[in-house]
This record gives structure tokens, C-alpha cells and sequence, in this order.
């Protein structure tokens, strides 16, 4: 092997300077760690020849003073910044359920690509190998400006689920002081609501059941004016309907969690509906003051999948 | 805090039994527990704060995942610096140009009752490491920074005791070059010359070939 530079001749008379070979030689032999013939050779060396004897008695006196760099700089603790514990929560969350499925995408990977106006946005957990629907559409698009004066009956960071509460929720349950630890009053409905025939449901994401037909141009709508809430809705649910899945309380949550996973910010609403003809629901997510709905199908919590069908980014 | 409570009492061993279970509230206690400290070692050997977190979210959902495979064999810590490290360790190799540490990043959160190091010898410090090979920068900050035992760090690598200390001692010998100690030593005894040549930032592999120890033989 060949040295990355040739040693420097010494000005003056001296020895020549050791390479970094040699230098890692020294190192190895000065903790103990060279064996055999090569110990043996390095410590005659040390003993006999002036380069390795002014070699050693240097780093011995180095090394103290790296130990107390090194030190120094480590005289600062470093904790997890909030965002980056939110992001790997986030994360966890949307992979619930999913052992053994691909990765999630990473900061680096969204730095890459991010959503575009206008273009179509693929679902980035959909399951390795899962084939696209026929006929679903995923679409991303932008709607500005709609922000201004909406009607949302929902509002407020405390009504929404973001991942930590999803991971403390349990924890602040077994507490007894569920509703603190939500830290939302049910929004007030602007219809009357069905009567429920079950309540499988927590109310932590307010769930509708409008049963309206989205399009790509009517998704926005939702920003401006979600449907009444319908507390047991969900336990209606049978298994043979086509969002029958979503009929326990963790399977909503799952495919939450993929959606925030996806496209941050926080569930604020969740609507039983349907996108363009096919079986959806469409959340509502806010992210300081953008919104963000997005219609999903029946696949979604599906390993972590979320299953998109539409997005519209609401500024 | 009602939520620390809750574990209290619970070790990291049980919470991962319960996370196996089906407790999908254990993970979460795990990752809070540690989270800190493998953010300081994602952080302090990849030099890069988004790196970072890839890293340790990568390293946390493969834990995550494969949760039932942990038999208990070493501390629930090491097993989850273990994985990181491994992150981490892959991310340094992938990485054909590293960006300079930033300081900023990773001393830019603190406690506040911190003591505050000298910044220029710290950013130095910082500099210096990003230049080591990531062989030997990995198990030095470990070591020196995180304070991790030998023998831990060995588990958390997957190499022998001897390999980190030669590892260690390798990436301490050229921090000394780097940040001029060495020089400084000889500049106490004058009259000697330079006594180490080449370019530490780019040595010829981690260790020289046939050099014995645990990185290869001798020259």
C-alpha cells in the first residue's frame, strides 16, 4: 500500500518524520493492541531509532491534550430537537402496523421530491409491489387563497391528533383524565346527527359520515365546510362494507397516522365519503395556516400504507 | 408526566416484551428513554443534522420492527445504539463528500445550565473528527464524547475490544496531528522537526496494510 504523501524531508539534520503508517503503527502499539512479530519490531524501534523514540514521546504528550478537546466539546448535551422527535413519532406511528414493509421516507428523500401543484403525488407507503388501482387517480393539487374567511367548525391545534398524543393517548387514558389529555371538546355539529346504534369510536378524530361524492375540484370544500359530526358513526360499520375495516377505533388511527406521516400536520377531521365514485375518507390536516385534505381508500393503515387517492393543499 | 408515571417502574427489557405484546404505547416509552442520547450519537458522528435524523428514525423503525428478535442478550440500550450506530456507520460510507460539521447543529441545543465549552476549540474539535475515516470516528466519539465503555462500544459496533481501542487510539493520534498538539508537544522541545508526514484526511485505507492489531498487519 501506498502512503497518500511521501514523508517531508525534516528540515535540518533530524530524523525523518513517521507516515501516517507509521504513525498508526504507533498507535496501535501504544495502547497495547500491536501483537506478535510487529509489537516486537515497533518496540525496538521506539527503543532504537530517534524518528519512532521523538514520535512516542510526542503523542504521549498529545494524547492528554486530545482527551481534553475532545472533552470540551463534548461539554455541551445535545437532546433530540422537538421537530425531530415529532418526525420519528410520526414515523413509528405510521408503521404500526407495518413489519416488515419498505421505509418510510426520509427527510433527505422529501427534501428530493417535494409535493408539486399540480402533479400527481404517489402515496409514498404504499406497500412494495402493491399495484396502483385501476382507475384511482392520485392527485395533488393547490388551492390558494381559499383560506381566507373559511367556516371551519373545527379549529384549533387542540382538537387535532398529532402522533405524540397517539403514542401518550393510552398512557393519558390510564390516567383518568381523558379528555385533559386530548385536550378537545367535540366540535358542534350544524345538522342534526344520526342516531348511533354503537360506539366503537373514542372521538379522538371527530368523524362524518356525508357520504358525499369529492372530485378532484370539490375536495377544497372540506376545508371550508365540514360535514356534521356523527359520534358512533363508526360502529355502524359492518365488516361487509366497503370502509367496514374503519369500523375500529385502530384502524382509523393507522390510517391517520400514515396520512400525517405523509403530509404533517394534524388530523383535524376525518369524513366517511367517497372520492370520484369509490369508497374514501377524507381527512382534514392542518399545518400552521395551510390545510390540507386528502382522500384515501380502504387500503389505508394497510402496513402503513395510506392509500391516496386525491390531495388539495388549501393555503 | 402521566405517562412517565405509567412506566415508572417498568424496565426497558418489559416495555419491549409489551411493545412485542401488542402495548402500542411501550415503543413510544422506549424511544422517549433514549431518544436523547441516540440523537447525540447520530448527531456527533454524522455531523449532520438531517443525516441525523434519517439515521435515527431509520435505526428506531427497524427496532421498531423487529422487536420480537431482541433475546435479551445485552441491555435494550446497547441493542438500540447498536442499531444506530449501524445507521449511522452505513450513512458516513455511502457519503462520498461529508459536509463540515456545523457547530451550530450539533451544540445548538442545550441545556441551559450547560457549561458553555469554548467554541472555537470545540468547532475545532468538531472540524477535526469530520476529517477522521468513519471507522475511527464513530468509536472516538463514542468513547470520548458519549462516554460509552470499550466494551459497550465493541457490543454496539460488533467488533472485539481490541478494534476499538486500536480504532480509538488511530483517530486520537491523528486529532492530535490535526489539531496541533503534536506540534505544540514538539514546539517544547525545539530543535526537532515534523514528526508526522502525509495527509491525514486522506490516508491510504483506515490502517495501513499488514499492519497487526485489530485493524491488519504490520508495514
Amino acid at each position: 500500500m501506498t502512503e497518500s504523501a511521501a514523508p517531508q524531508p525534516r528540515p535540518g539534520n533530524g530524523p525523518e518524520p513517521l507516515t501516517w503508517s507509521e504513525l498508526d503503527l504507533l498507535a496501535d502499539w501504544s495502547v497495547g493492541e500491536l501483537t506478535g512479530p510487529d509489537a516486537a519490531r515497533v518496540t525496538a524501534l521506539v527503543q532504537a531509532d530517534p524518528r519512532w523514540a521523538a514520535a512516542r514521546a510526542a503523542l504521549m504528550q498529545a494524547e492528554p491534550l486530545v482527551r481534553t478537546s475532545l472533552h470540551a466539546a463534548a461539554a455541551a448535551p445535545t437532546t433530540m430537537p422537538a421537530d425531530v422527535a415529532d418526525r420519528i413519532t410520526s414515523a413509528l406511528v405510521g408503521g404500526v402496523a407495518a413489519p416488515g414493509s419498505g421505509d418510510l421516507t426520509s427527510a433527505t428523500q422529501r427534501r428530493a421530491a417535494p409535493p408539486r401543484p399540480g402533479s400527481t403525488r404517489p402515496s409514498p407507503q404504499r406497500p412494495p409491489g402493491r399495484p396502483a388501482v385501476p382507475g384511482r387517480r392520485r392527485r395533488w393539487a393547490r388551492v390558494a387563497g381559499v383560506a381566507a374567511g373559511l367556516a371551519l367548525f373545527v379549529v384549533g391545534g387542540g382538537v387535532a391528533l398529532d402522533a405524540l398524543q397517539y403514542l401518550e393517548r393510552g398512557i393519558n387514558a390510564a390516567s383518568g383524565d381523558r379528555s385533559q389529555a386530548e385536550g378537545y371538546a367535540p366540535p358542534v355539529p350544524t345538522a342534526p346527527l344520526p342516531a348511533a346504534t354503537s360506539d366503537r369510536t373514542d372521538g379522538t378524530i371527530p368523524v362524518a359520515a356525508s357520504g358525499t361524492d369529492y372530485q378532484q375540484d370539490t375536495l377544497a370544500q372540506l376545508a371550508a365546510v365540514t360535514p356534521p359530526v356523527q359520534p358512533g358513526f363508526q360502529g355502524a360499520l359492518n365488516p361487509g362494507d366497503p370502509l367496514g375495516d374503519f369500523a375500529t377505533i385502530d384502524r382509523l388511527d393507522m390510517c391517520a397516522a400514515a396520512v400525517v406521516a405523509s403530509h404533517g400536520g394534524k388530523v383535524l377531521f376525518a369524513d366517511f365519503a367517497r372520492y370520484e365514485g369509490e369508497p374514501a375518507i377524507v381527512f382534514l390536516l392542518r399545518e400552521g395556516t395551510t390545510s390540507t385534505v386528502v382522500a384515501v381508500g380502504p387500503n389505508c393503515g394497510v402496513s402503513g400504507a395510506v392509500d391516496e387517492l386525491a390531495a388539495v393543499q388549501v393555503d | 408526566v402521566a405517562g412517565h408515571r405509567h412506566w415508572d417502574g417498568v424496565d426497558d427489557a418489559d416495555l419491549l416484551r409489551a411493545h412485542v405484546g401488542g402495548d402500542r404505547d411501550a415503543f413510544g416509552e422506549v424511544v422517549r428513554r433514549h431518544r436523547d442520547r441516540l440523537w447525540a450519537v447520530a448527531l456527533r458522528t454524522l455531523g449532520d443534522r438531517e443525516e441525523a435524523a434519517d439515521a435515527v428514525q431509520e435505526a428506531l423503525l427497524s427496532a421498531f420492527r423487529s422487536a420480537d428478535r431482541f433475546r435479551g442478550e445485552s441491555a435494550v440500550t446497547t441493542w438500540l445504539h447498536r442499531i444506530v450506530v449501524n445507521a449511522c456507520l452505513d450513512r458516513a460510507r455511502r457519503r462520498q463528500v461529508r459536509p463540515v460539521v456545523s457547530l451550530a447543529d450539533v451544540t445548538a441545543v442545550r441545556e441551559p445550565a450547560a457549561v458553555e465549552p469554548d467554541r472555537d476549540t470545540a468547532r475545532e474539535v468538531w472540524q477535526a473528527l469530520d476529517q477522521l475515516p468513519a471507522e475511527q470516528r464513530i468509536p472516538l466519539v463514542l468513547l470520548e464524547i458519549q462516554g460509552y465503555a470499550v466494551a459497550e462500544i465493541a457490543a454496539m459496533l460488533g467488533v472485539a475490544e481490541g478494534t476499538v481501542k486500536s480504532r480509538c487510539a488511530r483517530g486520537r493520534a491523528r486529532l492530535a496531528v490535526l489539531l496541533g498538539h503534536l506540534r505544540a508537544a514538539r514546539d517544547s522541545d525545539p530543535g526537532d522537526g515534523p514528526l508526522f508526514a502525509g495527509n491525514p484526511t486522506a490516508p491510504p485505507g483506515v490502517g495501513p496494510s499488514g499492519s497487526r492489531s485489530s485493524e491488519g498487519g504490520a508495514a
